[in-house]
């Protein structure tokens, strides 16, 4: 099985991280244009080369109220919800695709994290208030605690695919 | 089923569909009746189309398919063989027996569970019609002769096609060897080493039926043909056709981007090179200096050798200083080798690259058209009528997601045309029309827009029967109704709600109306028009875009964001100054509603919508924007705080998390990289909770009419531009006599005036921007057009740098907007703001002293007061200015009717009227009798206006009473008719 490495990056107070295989880039240019009437979430559109990026904010699912950007701040284009099935089909992440082609907005981005010899602990049932659905697990490292995010609800409820209502 | 199978199935599935479509119509003109050739052409097509999918599915082991088609393909094999002839019933199960086919295919899986038992049981009077030898079974229709080419197929494993070849059809030959090298290979894959390529052979031999020969080329030949038209044509899942566009339109703004980047690098090049041009200067001047200093220095003292060493450094230095500047000096881009070539090449690449891949998108319409001769044919029987179809023009081609989207629509218009249309034959005879009914189907480019025309010699649609049933269901007012002339009654099948049908009948009755046409054909950006004759026939006909990917678009701005509104939704657009404009916007029922010619229109402030706040700090603007924007039969304004550009903007599907706010349809990049939404005007007008019914029935009767009379009027023009980019201007076509395209080297300057030279003199030239306050071009062209105007006594040419296009259409003249001498008013033509020209008013600003001298001697028009009747209000208008021009006064009404209650209430507040003959209501005829039937108005001068003088009119007007006929548009003549009309009175009196 391959090891994962973890792209980390800073939101609010968190230290958060993903698969570094579901990141396709990581953009410095967060000029998107704001979409009246969008989810809460959903911060606005931005043209990535050509191609149209949801901006997505993780805060209001993760309890954060919305923050404006700093200089910092970045914005993490996630792979495309076709190239994900390809490496789910290759047995190489294990997150389900999602809706459309989406760029999280973050307060900063940290370092790649490789868990090393302890590896990804299981996540707590509330971890810094965070819901446990949306974690995959917990790394510790030497000053704080990495906490590996679980996209598929996070984005689907960013997204408003799926009502922050009915989680239960 | 493995992967492979599951490729070949699709494929299969597709592939037999295609041959279902193509053997639909040949089983039509089957039964039409053809001569015996034919008849065994068509029989032979429809046969291996059957024939090909019963190969087929026997091979993939689709049983239920496999089965009904060989039942019907054994049909067919007795109509080859003569032993059984044509006829209706028949043709009237094998289609069915497709149909099965079709529903079967659709779901390949479940095609076991359909029941085909019925229409097996229809097939079996047929084939056991004249059973040869020994029946009793299926494959009894089979004669003998087949059991010795399977026998020697089952041994060998081969086919001796030749053999073969000789005696059937050559054709079939050729398309049943590919079919059975398919079969073959399969069995030589080992995909399935039995069961079904064994019956496929058997089939083979059963093919070769004996007395069946038709002469023509070799097999070999026509085998070949096939093969390269099949391998000639790919399949591509139109997803990738999809992702390829989207890469295409990303190219072009890509490229767009890259052009805005180069000019922006040209400038500040340029700037760049001005600095060190003045450094470089500064440094020479300089050197100047020292030398001036090192002179003067030199003449007056002694100068030492420390000196002149100090001098001499000085000098080097300044003298590399300039050598280094000289070097520094930024290149021009332009200067850069091939740079221009290169970029012109990108250009004419990329817009290639984007047409042909958007071709790819394109499919012919005969994938809609194709499925007319089944659907009439059965709605004729349906409907107890006969019907005759003629399909032209199946080759044009259209986005495919259009042809999809036209289906409905289409089939909506045919269903229609039958049941409301065409009379019955019975009906037809006693009219002296043929018994048989004649509905053509034509598609054909106009325009850059495709047109689909359906039009029938039915009955027509009788304006008397809309209005009454438009009344009854409340949609007009009786009076409303009285109001309307049959032209403005037929598009009544248009307005929500209403359904002529007497009877909700099977065919068209479905609770889908005329207006769900519209709107669908509207959201595809098209649009439609009726044109009706009763007791002659009704012509509908639909233009629509070729794509829907780049669509063209005005862009507003709301709040600092920009957004996208389609231009085929746009009508118009209104300017609303805060302060002067303000008590046109007025409340109805809680809601905003602006006036707009008496019109209530419901308004839509895009900011509130979408709840989005001014920018901080922003001036208060001196006016907002009101976008008209039209859906179906309803109008609603959308508030926006400026207009901007229009432009072809390429559509980016929206994301799905965006879907829910209803308010957009997509979005797209623009020029600056940044991104614009594209607004969703059904879905505005929607999320924002717009009742159309409510407001309708809250304005008063009159209002409503008024606008929609003034509304509805179609006038032809030319439009045309003085300057690159610069404003559009329209002359209304009739104006026009013609125009010349000449070369700038043919104008003639006299005395700072331009002329013409003709062969018969020369013609004064005017250009717009030396009266009007519009946009000169900046540079001359080698090539002008010159518009001639017609009518008038002494023509100018008006000087235009470009004639985009004529066009018919329906267009509000906007007075307030734009005014001036020599303008009517502006008005949104095409989407496009556009400046309508008063050519009179013009021509008098450009020789005051001609047209001045005129007025003088046109005497006691002075003083007159006229009352003008004329229901186009763009008639009305320049009619009007005419008239007043000369001094008099004008009451300008807009048909008879208003003008005989306007000469009754006032019997002698006018000197003379001055009517149009064509007017809805009460014409100008009509007008004249009454006028001269009446003991109080008797004598009053009628000038009748005619847009053609033609005599037939004239005859008429004097009969009925008129004192003098004139053209409309012959200013100089209208004003001496009428002064002989008011001089004749006179000296009557």
């Amino acid at each position: 099985m391959r090891e994962p490495h973890f792209v980390s990056f800073v939101l609010g107070p968190h230290l958060l991280g993903i698969d570094i295989l579901l990141v396709r880039e990581i953009i410095r240019n967060v000029d998107f244009t704001p979409v009246a009437r969008a989810p809460l979430a959903v911060r606005g559109l931005l043209n990535l080369r050509g191609q149209i990026i949801t901006v997505l904010d993780l805060a209001p699912s993760l309890g954060l109220p919305l923050r404006e950007m700093g200089p910092d701040s970045r914005c993490l284009i996630l792979k495309s919800p076709e190239e994900v099935a390809l490496l789910v089909a290759a047995g190489l992440v294990d997150e389900e695709p999602v809706g459309e082609a989406v760029g999280l907005l973050v307060d900063g981005i940290s370092d790649v994290i490789r868990p090393g010899a302890e590896g990804v602990g299981s996540p707590p049932a509330n971890a810094n208030g965070i819901d446990a659905d949306h974690l995959r697990g917990v790394v510790q490292l030497e000053e704080r605690l990495l906490l590996v995010l679980s996209l598929k609800r996070l984005l689907e409820e960013g997204l408003g695919l799926r009502s922050l209502v009915s989680r239960n | 089923m493995d992967l492979d199978d599951r490729e070949l199935l699709a494929e299969l599935v597709v592939e037999s569909q295609d041959h279902l479509s193509a053997l639909e119509p040949d089983l039509l003109t089957l039964e039409k009746g053809v001569s015996p050739e034919e008849t065994l052409e068509l029989v032979n097509r429809i046969f291996r189309g059957i024939h090909s999918i019963k190969g087929g599915c026997g091979f993939l082991g689709i049983t239920a398919v496999q089965n009904l088609t060989h039942a019907m393909e054994s049909v067919l094999m007795k109509v080859r063989s003569r032993r059984l002839d044509v006829s209706r019933a028949m043709v009237d199960v094998l289609l069915d027996g497709t149909d099965r086919v079709r529903v079967m295919l659709a779901d390949v899986s479940r095609s076991a569970e359909i029941d085909a038992s019925d229409i097996m049981r229809r097939l079996e009077p047929f084939l056991a019609a004249e059973a040869p030898e020994g029946s009793g079974n299926d494959s009894a229709a089979f004669s003998a002769p087949a059991a010795a080419p399977a026998n020697a197929v089952g041994r060998t494993g081969y086919i001796p096609l030749t053999a073969r070849a000789a005696e059937t059809g050559v054709d079939g030959a050729a398309a049943e060897a590919i079919d059975l090298a398919g079969a073959l290979t399969g069995m030589a894959l080992g995909l399935d080493p039995e069961p079904a390529s064994l019956p496929a052979l058997r089939e083979a031999g059963e093919v070769a039926e004996p007395g069946l020969s038709v002469a023509g080329v070799g097999a070999s030949g026509s085998g070949n043909t096939q093969r390269n038209s099949a391998s000639e044509v790919l399949r591509v899942k139109v997803d990738l056709l999809n992702r390829l566009m989207n890469l295409a339109g990303e190219l072009v703004l890509a490229r767009n981007q890259l052009l805005q980047t180069l000019d922006r690098k040209f400038n500040e090049t340029a700037a760049g090179e001005a600095i060190f041009t003045a450094l470089h200067g500064a440094v020479g001047e300089a050197q100047l200096r020292l030398r001036d200093i090192v002179e003067t220095r030199n003449r007056s003292g002694r100068p030492d050798d420390s000196s002149h060493d100090r001098d001499d450094q000085i000098e080097r230095i300044l003298t590399d200083l300039g050598a280094h500047i000289e070097q520094a000096l930024p290149k021009r881009l332009s200067e850069l080798p091939g740079m221009n070539a290169t970029m012109v090449n990108l250009d004419a690449v990329t817009t290639n690259l984007q047409e042909n891949i958007m071709r790819t998108r394109m499919q012919s319409i005969e994938a809609l058209f194709g499925k007319l001769p089944r659907q009439v044919r059965q709605l004729a029987k349906q409907t107890g009528k006969e019907i005759e179809l003629v399909v032209t023009g199946n080759e044009v081609e259209l986005d495919k997601s259009i042809v999809e989207a036209l289906s409905d629509p289409l089939n909506h218009l045919i269903r229609n045309s039958l049941d409301h249309g065409f009379e019955d034959p019975l009906a037809r005879e006693t009219t002296g029309k043929p018994r048989t009914g004649r509905l053509d189907v034509r598609a054909f480019h106009e325009g850059g827009q495709v047109n689909i025309e359906i039009e029938d010699d039915g009955r027509g649609i009788d304006p008397r029967r809309i209005r009454a049933k438009a009344v009854e269901k409340g949609i007009i007012t009786a009076e409303q109704s009285a109001r309307m002339d049959d032209r403005e009654a037929v598009l009544l099948v248009f307005a929500p709600g209403f359904s002529t049908a007497e009877q909700v009948s099977d065919i068209s009755g479905r609770g889908v109306g005329m207006d769900v046409v519209r709107t669908n054909i509207e959201s595809l950006g098209g649009s439609i028009e009726i044109d009706s004759r009763l007791g002659v026939g009704t012509r509908t006909r639909l233009k629509l875009p070729l794509t829907l990917a780049i669509i063209p678009s005005l862009l507003v701005r709301v709040c600092g964001r920009r957004f996208a509104i389609p231009q085929v939704s746009l009508d118009e657009l209104v300017r609303l100054r805060h302060g002067r404009d303000d008590q046109r916007i007025e409340q109805v029922q809680g809601a905003e509603v602006m006036r707009l010619r008496g019109d209530l229109l419901p308004l839509v402030r895009l900011s509130t919508l979408l709840g989005i706040d001014p920018v901080a700090g922003a001036v208060a603007r001196a006016a907002t924007y009101v976008a008209v924007l039209k859906m179906g039969a309803h109008r609603y304004g959308l508030v926006v705080d400026e207009v901007m550009d229009s432009e072809e903007v390429v559509v980016k599907q929206l994301p799905a998390s965006l879907k829910e706010s209803r308010c957009y349809a997509g979005a797209t990049i623009m020029g600056d990289g940044s991104v614009a939404m594209i607004l969703d005007i059904l879905g505005i007008a929607d999320a924002a909770g717009l009742r159309f019914t409510d407001l309708a029935k809250a304005v008063s009767a009159d209002e409503h009419s008024d606008s929609y009379l003034d509304r509805t009027e179609s006038q032809t023009l030319l439009l045309f531009r003085n300057a690159p980019g610069g404003e559009r201007f329209a002359i209304n076509l009739s104006l026009i006599s013609r125009i010349e395209k000449v070369a700038v080297g043919d104008l003639q300057r006299v005395g700072g005036r331009e002329f013409l030279k003709f062969q018969d003199g020369a013609l004064r030239l005017l250009r717009l921007a030396d009266f009007l306050p519009v946009k000169a071009p900046q540079e001359e062209p080698r090539e002008l057009f010159v518009i001639i105007p017609k009518m008038v006594k002494h023509p100018l040419g008006i000087i235009a740098w470009e004639c985009e296009d004529v066009v018919s259409a329906r267009i509000e003249v906007e007075r307030e907007n734009v005014r001036g001498t020599g303008i009517l008013g502006s008005g949104m033509v095409n989407g496009e703001l556009t400046v309508f020209l008063d050519i009179y008013g013009l021509f008098e600003a450009a020789e005051p002293d001609i047209y001045r001298s005129e007025e003088r001697s046109t005497g006691r028009i002075g003083q007159a007061r006229i009352l003008l009747a004329e229901d186009t209000s763009f008639f009305r208008t320049v009619v009007k200015k005419y008239i007043e021009a000369l001094g008099a006064t004008v009451t300008a009404v807009k048909d008879g009717r208003e003008a005989w209650r306007v000469l009754n209430e006032a019997p002698d507040a006018f000197d003379l009227v001055v009517t149009d003959i064509e007017m809805p209501l009460m014409d100008g005829l009509e007008l004249t009798r009454h006028i001269r039937a009446s003991a109080r108005l008797s004598g009053l001068p009628v000038v009748a206006l005619t847009s053609l003088g033609s005599d037939g009119n004239r005859e008429a007007g004097m009969a009925a009473g008129v004192t003098a006929y004139e053209t409309k548009l012959d200013k100089d003549r209208l004003a001496a008719t009428i002064l002989q009309a008011l001089e004749e009175v006179h000296v009557h009196a």
